[in-house]
């Protein structure tokens, strides 16, 4: 391998790198949002078991059956309570190397390109990094409405009604 | 204002003393006190970073999913990754020990057994 190569070979590890680091955080609020919602079906869909089952003269064996609905959602709630999306090793991938990778073939091997890279690399990182820093010096920017209400009413000693 | 403070507290803490000094005299629980330190956990040993290197490696959505992934498992001969999709492999690796692999130590790793004794050798890995 000559050193054009492994210069190359290094600009795309640090791009690669910095994709997956700025995706990560995302992705982990995208995958806690997705859950929260497949719980909520989930809980709907037995609360629709149970109201089928204390129908009155209900058949035995549909109410046999029923109950095994029933034992089944509950196992699946369990187990997605139980998950926790950040420690999925998926995420330490980039979804669609593929298009990177052509991209990269097709440009890198000349001295230019590779310095092109290495500087999409490192602004993809003081992006992140820029945003991590805004974000701590601005607490609160990132709050969900609910919160600024609740902590906004904790503020003058109140508390958000109950729902 | 601090007086006021300060004259409400002092009672509280003479009960205490005293409520202390009656324990003390029974000599309870002393014994049973052994110091402990609670460190974090020592580096990882290399059973479980081989482990979890391969579950990393299984993730990978580029290499043969039916392959048998052993520490003698080299890289580019039998998952059957060319240069490239082996960078992107260790990036995920190093997200995952939370390490960062110098670029020259990255370009001699081939196998997975090579890798995890690197890992091990690391102390910052986690």
């Amino acid at each position: 391998m000559g050193p054009l190569q492994s210069e190359a070979l290094h600009a795309y590890k640090a791009v690669i790198k910095a994709m997956v680091r700025s995706n990560k955080k995302s992705k982990i609020a995208l995958r806690l949002g997705e859950k929260k919602q497949e719980i909520a079906v989930l809980t709907y869909k037995r609360m629709n078991v149970v109201r089928e089952m204390n129908v009155k003269n209900i058949d035995v064996l549909r109410k046999s059956r029923l109950v095994r609905d029933l034992q089944s959602l509950n196992r699946k709630v369990e187990t997605l309570k139980n998950s926790d999306p950040s420690r999925d090793r998926k995420l330490h991938f980039i979804e669609d190397s593929g298009s990177i990778k052509k991209e990269f073939l097709s440009h890198a091997l000349n001295e230019r390109n590779i310095i092109h890279f290495k500087d999409v690399a490192s602004f993809l990182t003081n992006q992140r990094e820029y945003d991590e820093l805004i974000e701590r010096y601005n607490p609160g920017t990132k709050l969900s409405q609910e919160e600024i209400v609740k902590r906004t009413a904790e503020r003058v000693g109140l508390n958000v009604p109950f729902q | 204002m601090l007086r006021s403070i300060f004259r409400t507290v002092t009672p509280v803490v003479s009960t205490f003393r005293t409520a202390s000094s009656s324990l003390a005299g029974r000599r309870i629980c002393t014994r049973f006190v052994t110091p402990v330190r609670l460190y974090s956990s020592e580096s990882v040993d290399k059973n479980e970073i081989t482990t979890r290197v391969i579950d990393v490696i299984k993730a990978f959505d580029k290499t043969a999913a039916s392959k048998e992934v052993s520490p003698q498992t080299a890289f580019h001969k039998d998952l059957g990754l060319d240069s490239l999709d082996t960078v992107e492999l260790l990036v995920a690796i190093e997200e995952e020990f939370d390490i960062e692999i110098p670029d020259k130590v990255a370009d001699e790793l081939k196998s997975v057994g090579e890798t995890v004794e690197y890992i091990a050798s690391n102390p910052e890995a986690h």
